[in-house]
């Protein structure tokens, strides 16, 4: 179906709404006859993204006569509640986009279909980075095809060092070294300044602190890897460097919020700040100078290369489990992520960094600065990986940072904090198991 | 302005005499300016904003430009899917046929209710307030699920149908509350000289009710133009987006070179709020001179 | 609202008529879809799986749940404030516009600016520019008086007050709705009562205001009803998540996370439904009081 089709469709609809014989009329789309129709929804990670994949599918259709795809987009969060209310109505779009704890969410509950059946032919992801595959897979089997891979790491801003003299860590650090830079910076810099956004509220950065510890926070079963204690640990260092003055105090912290306009770093008032690769070009793009990334404290200092990160699946592609022609939507996933054409169009000038390692090679070499940056950044930790990040529940984010803020604003200790969100998380859990 | 100041200005308004008339209305038009520029504010920042390149918006907190990026404004409206006029054009046409539906059939209604007395009178009145009291996010699925069933998906009618069919209680209480201000004389007269209920609604409410009919119509013009949630669970596809929801495709998560673009498109989306809301605002003024209200 | 009609005779088949696109739209549209509700917050539903039967049980866990009774008290502290302090600027300003001056049609327009952002994400980002650590205020603070002020949209103390502070700005809706009110009174009752003598003041409290009260009480029973809905000022100083640490969790945002982040779509009903009921007694109560302050002009 052509845009003009459709807006006649479209307008033809309001007409009749007018004349008050609203009833009788159908759908939209059901002028375009003879045509499969493929619903492909997902969420706004960045403009050229968009564009990319807006150019594939519609080279997928050039190369298919009988096949339109409908391509509903919105932010992030306007998709989520759209597809929730889709997919209870019992008219979920064929195929989405899901991040790592949505597709837990939607793969336990029934709304995803097992890819299982198609691979390796024709989804090989034998050539795919572990951890990729590995937080797409829930229970054991795989729900969703792996768009990118992203990690965690701490952005800085080396003109915010060099203006005071504070060196930047050395590759492998220790946490307490990470307080004594940022509380340094801090002190430094002066008034309105703080050495590093406060990433208490981080649940990403908190796998690591736990894995330093030897712990996760989701073990490969499924159930929850740490305690209340484990938690308080974690709630204590952000507490320690809130007092020192090495993170903003709470309500300074809380204007950041899911923005990353209001972030510190982006306003110029902090030096570094927790965050995961895919954010790193669109926080770059805000700021005037040069923005770099380095690893999180492992929790030792020289000698051999045994860190704690790990590179994922930002968002991957899933099937509604109720789509008519799964075969269809698997084969235009085959385009997107194996034909050599579809690989191109997909990828050149999106700003992903693919999760197959020929991919990574491939499109490390071609893109911007900052692209450079990132790949360079997750070749070197995929020179001896970690287990991968394991799907948890939806809405960590939400529940670590109000766990966080409830300690910054002095409304909870560490250690009721700690328990608190112990309990909460595995609430979840176990509701999503029954 | 403090509020001494304020309180200055209300007896000002109190005591005012012919002699210091003049005087009065130029204190009124100070304050008024002044308060104008608060409720300005945050266009200039919008407009400035809008204006600046990506990588200051945020860390360049002045008002004054220094430069212009009309970059932003040819990007926004070029649009990444589908360019930006077709969300204009969706958007008007929507709102377009919601006023007529509203002010119709809010009207028929609320003339029930304000002049007629039929049985079950009170409890229906109550019903209809209550539909306002719950949430929408808590019938929404419910609702989604029959809208699918009569296959009105990714079409406008979830959107306007209601608007005919008087769902709108605010609208209806709105006016009722206007026609029971009408002097029910006007009514009885027409009574005597044997107009039905329906020639009364015509001849008398109808023009006597202009404000009100004028106040629905700006602001369901308004609301339903700048409505998020609704269009978003049943417009799916791209080209049948409203401006809301073209404003969402510029809000990227991670998104690298959007905000300009984003605030552009914001501030350029309200452009035909204000005409309408201008155009209808004069309306108003216009619409009580004519009907020349005699009590 | 019959009292005054007790006398005349029923109209039903006139006014069923004027009736009928509310009866079909109730019908058809409306009361499907709130039955649904109703039953959905008796079962535990999460929103892909069938319902299953729970009794009471989401009801009975409102009362142990802390974050929900924190949302309904940051509610209820919202409807208290946001809505007198709104309606009486809307009326001030409606009033001081209704003198006949000149310009009138541009001052409604710009004052009526702020309500056309609403919740958008524009707002959201000036609403920071102006009241965080860093924005124009405590700039200000500081470079004049030296004074290191909090951020005032993201502390917990002030951050609602701030909202409160907003929906007051945003006073455009009832001011335009004032305005019309008071368009509507019609000019011989200020002859009438110019000729017998009265002032500018006593109109004012003797025709204004009485004539205005219908519209008062509707702008009242309104902005209370919006005002226990909202929703989107959250959006503005926590991107939704009701922070800082809850202290802007409304309500209907709470009521959201739980169907659309948990997904726990039966409990969320129940908070539904309690909410009808809290706004029910309000509006009640608004309406039993009405008749002791609200004067119709069809009572003659």
């Amino acid at each position: 179906m052509t845009a003009s089709q459709s807006r006649r469709s479209f307008l033809k609809t309001g007409s009749a709404a007018i004349g008050g014989f609203a009833m009788t009329v159908v759908a939209g789309g059901a002028l375009a006859q003879g045509k499969t129709k493929i619903r492909f929804s997902g969420f706004v990670e960045s403009e050229e993204q968009l564009a990319t994949t807006l150019k594939v599918l519609k080279a997928y259709e050039a190369k298919n006569p009988n096949v339109e795809i409908i391509p509903e987009f919105s932010s992030y969060r306007a998709f989520t509640d759209k597809l929730a209310t889709e997919a209870a109505g019992g008219n979920a779009p064929d195929m989405f986009s899901v991040n790592v704890d949505l597709l837990a969410e939607y793969a336990a509950r029934g709304v995803l279909t097992p890819l299982t059946k198609w691979i390796p032919d024709p989804l090989d992801v034998s050539n795919y980075q572990e951890g990729s595959v590995f937080s797409c897979t829930y229970d054991g089997e795989m729900y969703a095809m792996p768009n990118d891979a992203i990690a965690t790491a701490i952005f800085f801003n080396p003109a915010k060092f060099e203006e005071v003299g504070v060196a930047v860590p050395d590759q492998f650090y220790t946490w307490e070294k990470l307080h004594e830079t940022a509380v340094a910076l801090g002190k430094e810099h002066g008034r309105g300044f703080w050495g590093i956004e406060d990433g208490g509220g981080n649940n990403l950065a908190c796998d690591i602190f736990l894995r330093v510890g030897g712990k996760a926070l989701f073990t490969p079963e499924h159930t929850i890897g740490f305690n209340g204690e484990d938690m308080a640990k974690w709630f204590q260092y952000w507490e320690d460097m809130r007092q020192a003055g090495g993170a903003p105090p709470a309500d300074v912290q809380a204007q950041a919020g899911d923005n990353s306009a209001s972030l510190g770093i982006v306003r110029g008032r902090s030096a570094m700040l927790v965050q995961t690769t895919d954010s790193f070009i669109g926080i770059g793009a805000l700021m005037d100078g040069p923005l770099e990334l380095m690893m999180l404290p492992n929790g030792f200092e020289g000698g051999e290369m045994k860190q704690h990160h790990y590179d994922y699946a930002g968002n991957s592609t899933g099937i509604w489990t109720k789509a008519e022609n799964k075969d269809l939507c698997v084969d235009i996933i085959r385009f997107m992520h194996f034909d050599p054409e579809g690989v191109d169009l997909y990828y050149t000038g999106s700003g992903m960094i693919p999760a197959s390692t020929a991919g990574l090679e491939k499109f490390g070499s071609t893109g911007t600065e900052n692209e450079k940056k990132i790949v360079a950044y997750l070749r070197m930790l995929r020179e001896e990986p970690a287990p991968s990040r394991r799907p948890g529940v939806g809405g960590l984010g939400g529940i670590f940072r109000r766990h966080n803020e409830a300690v910054a604003f002095g409304d909870m200790t560490p250690l009721e904090a700690g328990n608190s969100l112990t309990a909460e998380i595995d609430g979840k859990l176990k509701a999503l198991k029954s | 302005m403090t509020i001494a100041e304020t309180h200055q200005m209300t007896s000002d308004i109190n005591q005012t005499t012919a002699r210091s008339k003049a005087r009065s209305k130029l204190i009124t038009h100070g304050f008024l300016i002044l308060f104008a520029l608060v409720m300005l504010y945050p266009l200039v920042w919008l407009a400035v904003s809008s204006l600046k390149p990506s990588n200051i918006i945020f860390s360049d907190t002045s008002i004054i430009p220094r430069h212009f990026e009309w970059q932003n404004y040819a990007h926004g409206w070029a649009g990444v899917a589908a360019p930006f006029k077709v969300f204009f054009a969706n958007s008007f046409v929507i709102a377009t046929i919601a006023v007529i539906g509203n002010v119709l059939s809010c009207s028929f209604v609320a003339y029930a209710f304000a002049r007629l007395d039929f049985s079950f009178k009170a409890p229906l009145f109550a019903l209809m307030m209550m539909t306002i009291m719950l949430p929408m996010h808590a019938s929404l699925i419910p609702q989604y699920i029959l809208f699918n069933h009569l296959g009105w998906i990714n079409t406008i009618l979830p959107i306007v149908t209601p608007k005919f069919l008087a769902v709108e209680a605010f609208f209806v209480f709105l006016m009722i509350q206007f026609i029971r201000g009408i002097p029910r004389e006007l009514d009885e007269a027409a009574a005597i000289d044997g107009a039905g209920p329906i020639r009364i609604y015509f001849s008398i409410i109808l023009p006597l009710l202009t404000p009100a009919l004028v106040t629905t119509a700006v602001f369901t013009f308004l609301w339903t133009y700048e409505d998020f949630l609704t269009p978003l669970i049943y417009l799916t596809s791209i080209e049948n987006y409203t401006v809301p929801q073209g404003l969402r495709l510029l809000q990227a998560s991670r998104g690298a070179s959007t905000w300009g673009a984003m605030l552009a498109m914001s501030l350029l989306s309200l452009v035909p709020m204000f005409i309408v809301f201008f155009i209808f605002q004069r309306k108003l003024i216009d619409g009580i001179a004519t009907t020349g209200l005699k009590g | 609202m019959s009292k005054t009609q007790n006398l005349s005779k029923k109209q039903n088949g006139v006014a069923f008529l004027f009736l009928s696109p509310w009866i079909v739209g109730f019908l058809v549209l409306t009361l499907g879809p709130m039955l649904g509700s109703l039953y959905l917050s008796f079962t535990d539903y999460d929103l892909f799986n069938a319902p299953t039967w729970a009794g009471l049980e989401n009801y009975a866990r409102l009362g142990d749940d802390p974050r929900y009774l924190a949302s309904l008290k940051v509610t209820l502290y919202y409807v208290l404030f946001s809505v007198p302090l709104k309606l009486g600027f809307a009326l001030f300003i409606a009033l001081i516009l209704n003198r006949g001056l000149r310009g009138l049609g541009f001052y409604r327009s710009v004052f009526y600016l702020p309500s056309l952002l609403g919740g958008s994400v524009a707002v959201a980002l000036m609403w920071r520019q102006i009241f965080s650590y860093d924005g124009i205020i405590n700039q200000f603070l500081w470079g004049w008086f030296g004074y290191d002020a909090p951020s005032w949209i993201t502390n917990p103390d002030y951050a609602l007050g701030t909202l409160v502070l907003l929906a007051a700005w945003q006073f455009g809706a009832p001011m335009v709705i004032f305005l019309a009110g008071l368009k509507q009174i019609p000019q011989d009752m200020y002859d009438a009562a110019a000729i017998d003598g009265a002032r500018p003041v006593q109109q004012f409290f003797y025709v204004t205001v009485p004539l205005l009260t219908p519209i008062i009480f509707f702008n009242f029973v309104m902005q209370t009803i919006g005002a226990f809905q909202a929703f989107t000022p959250s959006y503005i100083i926590s991107d939704g998540t009701g922070g800082p640490a809850d202290s802007t969790l409304f309500y209907t945002l709470y009521l959201y996370e739980q169907a659309f982040t948990n997904f726990e779509m039966g409990y969320a009903s129940a908070i539904a439904w309690v909410l009808v009921a809290i706004i029910g007694l309000a509006t009640t109560v608004s309406f039993l009081s009405a008749k002791y302050w609200v004067h119709y002009g069809d009572e003659g």
